[in-house]
């Protein structure tokens, strides 16, 4: 990992409104650590692609600012995007261009390399995302798998330090996803920092080493997945007939919220999270030992952790409906 | 590295030129003085006057199926095509969301709107030349050539007139560029390239139409068509420069303003397409 | 940043400003009066009728605002340049002058042009729509003379309306003027007789040269003259004698005459049309011309005239029946016996005319 003390990605208060008066980015504050896999996670509509056109400069902001790779944007654009591959919602070429002519163009536009390593470069990235026996095919004959490819193959026609790939896996069958996969990890090991959007829990959780949760445009979690799993609260449920008792020694034992839950039968529901936030979680062996100890009857000891796509519903606040 | 600032140039040019439907509109272009030539070839002989001008003189100097063919297609044909070329521009990147990958290359939205331009106005040459070139290619196949009579009544020498003639397309194209101007305004403004081809056609078809009446005779000199036909006085002797110099000068301010809109547009519009 | 964005609006914006700036400010630059040391009218018309020839080029632009209907222009190349044109809209000629006997004029079109050119005792007129050329043979004396052509030039149509003063014209200098580029008096001529509809005549005459650089003619009531021709750009140097060296291209239709030094009327092809010979009825700016014989039943085919004859107005008098036609500067009066009144009067004097020429 580079001893670049700047940040990949680095926002403050970045808003977008637009003219319609709707707020799609509400005041966020990114930071992207140089060399992470940086999973930006969020329902459809949540600001995501919204927040990554306003970092690539497609899009101004309304308020705030932010720099990428330790330099000022939009101003430094000339300066930092050719080092910042993107896909931005999805690939887009020209129909009647063949893969490997809108490459091409791409790599024309690009002033800070040498003209004569064109074609390397656009074999070499076509190669990368599996594509260089379709080069010469028109893109208006690509299935959508291989359209996701090409918008890759545009973000790798370099070496960048920073990778913005927004939904890379949208339309690709499981193979393809698995090999999105593979190549994002492979990006992260080689040391660029990448910036992958998804709306997808599952696909961030395999990949990412640091998440940032939107919903309603505003950045709701920021932080390292073992941060967010740990967010998410290991909690401790004691079965128990006498359950005061149990609660007061779990209390004693400096767990967090503590409830004791009446259960159909015999026994009662404690339950209490095994951290009350800054201390070292409780260890559950000890506190089955004072539960004994203390002449509790212990009927079952069951420790919880919630699933991330639960915390991820309960973040973001809804299952299947579309951010407005 | 030394030719870096052209490889986008060159990238858009090829686009431009590779692309079917523009190879199509040259194709539609290089009809025009073919079947004027043909037309004119099967008919009686005998000009009297009626038709557009030059027509007459075709049968007796095959040069004259250049300039013909320039003069019918120029208050239609070639600014339209243009129009469809330039409306593209912009509206055609933001249509098909390639505009987006273009920029975080990144392409700077100043550099590309005067490469797309630059492009517009090649393509505009490129018309204006196809017309000329196959006029002058059917004229010389079909009719005698030689000597040519000026509208002055004064005859030059072949050489002289073929020279007068790449003027005339060359005047022509900086017309044509007045065109392209409106037409990158017009493509910035919209991600429908269909919308801003056809205001653009428009727009010059409505400044013909008010070329054409006389009640608003004040305001001709301020529209962009009035000086297109001021090439005919390459055809005069001595050759009067004033009329194509305030026409160039038209030109030249539709143009400054035009790019200057286009460029305020392009420079703060947010991509979202 | 939103400001830095939105502010770059204001860059087209100080340009279309600076166009229009221009647009206002250059007209104005170039219509402000020059001054001059005064002369009286008395000195003004002195050093014109003494005026040595100055030759020179220039371009003429001559406008007409008589008030007949405008129709549309049809399209490229068929601008008609006859002469009757003149009488509506705006032309231009280009004026080349080196001396009597040399001069050329040709009327500017889109995409076609009329010549006429005098040099020495050859005169040819050329017509690039019809392809056609006539060449007239001068007798020999007549060499020095100037041609008669169209009166588009300001100097022939000044000589013309200098010829008209006389008592019935008040002459006055007022101000001065500069036209294409150069500084001219202006002579004013206005009629006394309330008959005419001619208000004034202006006449702009170089300060140096005095060559007249423009004349307006004023109809009553007017703002903007009815008649107006005027130099746009005028050097006064002699022109290059290759533009008076005329000869017919190949493939034009050539007619050749030889005017004699006294042509016999009776000669010209269109003697059989000698009724339509008009005569002339009053003097100065209240003369009537009155031709015989007019018959405009076939009229239809000509949009321009047809719409003018459907605007007539039903008159009737001791003289008979008729119909009266008023524009800016000219009325017509068309007698159902076909007799035909035109002049620059009121259609009161035409009336008076026509009883008096009963």
């Amino acid at each position: 990992m580079p001893a670049d003390p700047s940040p990949a990605i680095a926002t403050r208060g970045l808003t977008k409104r637009f003219r319609s008066g709707q707020v799609a980015v509400d005041g966020i504050d990114l930071m992207v650590p140089r060399g992470c896999v940086y999973g930006f996670l969020g329902p459809n509509g949540s600001g995501k692609t919204t927040t990554i056109r306003m970092l690539l400069g497609l899009v101004s902001a309304t308020e705030g600012e932010h720099e990428l790779l330790g330099e000022s944007m939009p101003a430094h654009a000339a300066s930092v995007l050719p080092r910042v591959g993107a896909l931005v919602e999805g690939p887009a070429f020209h129909p009647y261009l063949s893969g490997r002519a809108n490459l091409m163009r791409l790599d024309a536009g690009d002033r800070s390399v040498a003209a004569a390593g064109a074609g390397r470069r656009v074999d070499e990235a076509l190669e990368r995302v599996g594509l260089a026996a379709a080069a010469g095919k028109r893109y208006r004959n690509y299935s959508l798998g291989m359209r996701q490819r090409l918008g890759l193959a545009g973000a790798l026609l370099r070496p960048r330090d920073l990778l913005v790939l927004d939904e890379p896996t949208n339309g690709l069958d499981p193979q393809g996803t698995r090999e999105v996969r593979t190549l994002v990890r492979e990006l992260g090991a080689e040391g660029s920092t990448v910036f992958l959007s998804s709306h997808l829990l599952s696909e961030i959780e395999q990949v990412s080493t640091h998440v940032g949760v939107m919903s309603h445009g505003r950045l709701v979690f920021q932080g390292t997945l073992t941060a967010l799993r740990q967010a998410a609260g290991v909690r401790v449920r004691v079965e128990t007939t006498r359950p005061d008792e149990a609660a007061a020694v779990m209390r004693a034992l400096g767990t967090g919220t503590t409830a004791v839950h009446a259960t159909s039968g015999v026994t009662s529901s404690v339950v209490a999270d095994l951290s009350d936030g800054d201390g070292t979680p409780v260890d559950t062996a000890q506190l089955v030992e004072q539960l004994v100890k203390a002449g509790v009857p212990v009927h079952e000891v069951v420790v919880e952790r919630p699933d991330l796509e639960d915390l991820f519903v309960e973040l973001t606040g809804e299952g299947f409906d579309v951010d407005q | 590295m030394r030719s870096q600032p052209l490889r986008l140039f060159r990238s858009e040019l090829r686009l431009v030129f590779g692309r079917r439907r523009n190879q199509a509109l040259l194709a539609v272009l290089s009809t025009a003085p073919i079947l004027i030539g043909i037309a004119v070839r099967v008919s009686s002989p005998g000009g009297d006057g009626e038709g557009p001008a030059f027509l007459g003189q075709i049968t007796q100097n095959g040069l004259f199926l250049a300039f013909t063919a320039l003069t019918v297609t120029l208050p239609f044909f070639l600014p339209l095509s243009v129009a469809v070329v330039s409306g593209e521009a912009i509206a055609g990147e933001a249509s098909s969301g390639t505009l987006r990958n273009l920029l975080v290359v990144p392409v700077d939205r100043t550099r590309l709107l005067l490469v797309k331009y630059a492009s517009i106005v090649v393509f505009g040459l490129a018309a204006a030349l196809v017309v000329w070139g196959v006029g002058l290619i059917v004229g010389l196949l079909l009719f005698p050539h030689g000597a040519v009579t000026l509208l002055s009544g004064t005859t030059v020498s072949f050489a002289n007139a073929l020279g007068r003639a790449l003027l005339v397309a060359l005047y022509v194209a900086a017309m044509l560029a007045g065109v392209g101007a409106i037409g990158a305004f017009f493509s910035t403004l919209t991600e429908v390239p269909m919308g801003a081809m056809a205001a653009t056609a428009v727009l010059t078809i409505i400044s013909e139409i008010v070329g054409a009446v006389p009640q608003v005779r004040v305001i001709w000199p301020y529209l962009f068509t009035t000086p297109w036909l001021a090439f005919g006085d390459l055809l005069r002797s001595p050759v009067p420069l004033h009329a194509m110099a305030i026409g160039l000068l038209t030109e030249g301010v539709y143009i400054a303003l035009f790019l200057l809109l286009a460029w305020a547009r392009l420079t703060t519009k947010d991509i979202s397409s | 940043m939103p400001f830095s964005l939105r502010s770059r609006w204001t860059i087209p914006a100080a340009g279309a400003t600076a166009v229009a700036a221009a647009l206002v400010i250059s007209p104005m630059v170039a219509d402000a009066s020059p001054s001059l040391p005064p002369r009286t009218a008395a000195e003004l018309l002195a050093s014109t009728t003494a005026a040595a020839d100055h030759p020179f080029s220039g371009t003429v632009v001559e406008t007409a605002r008589l008030g007949l209907p405008d129709l549309p222009m049809s399209g490229a190349g068929s601008t008609s340049l006859s002469a009757t044109s003149l009488v509506t809209g705006s032309h231009t000629a280009r004026v080349w002058y080196a001396g009597p006997g040399r001069s050329r004029i040709a009327l500017v079109g889109d995409l076609a042009e009329s010549d006429v050119i005098r040099n020495g005792t050859d005169a040819w007129t050329w017509s690039s729509a019809t392809n056609t050329a006539q060449h007239l043979t001068l007798p020999s004396e007549t060499a020095k003379a100037p041609t008669p052509t169209i009166d588009v030039t300001p100097a022939q149509a000044a000589a013309k309306a200098l010829a008209a003063i006389d008592p019935t014209t008040t002459v006055t200098v007022e101000g001065t003027a500069s036209i294409a580029g150069r500084s001219a008096y202006e002579l004013v001529l206005a009629p006394r007789d309330a008959g005419s509809l001619v208000a004034q005549v202006r006449l702009a005459i170089d300060s140096v040269t005095s060559t007249p650089l423009r004349v307006e003619v004023f109809a009553r009531g007017a703002g903007k003259p009815a008649f107006e021709t005027a130099f746009t750009s005028i050097t006064f140097a002699t022109p290059d004698p290759a533009v008076f060296a005329f000869s017919p291209p190949r493939g034009a239709k050539v007619t050749e005459q030889t005017m004699g030094a006294a042509p016999a009327p009776g000669a010209r092809p269109d003697a059989a049309k000698d009724a339509a010979q008009p005569t002339v009825v009053g003097t100065g700016w209240t003369s009537v011309a009155v031709i015989k014989g007019v018959d405009l039943s076939a009229a239809g085919g000509n949009a321009q005239l047809s719409t003018l004859l459907r605007s007539a107005k039903q008159v009737s008098g001791s003289y008979g029946t008729g119909r009266v036609v008023t524009t800016a500067l000219v009325s017509a009066l068309l007698l159902d016996d076909g007799r035909l009144l035109v002049g620059a009067v009121t259609p009161a004097v035409l009336e008076q005319a026509a009883t008096r020429a009963g």
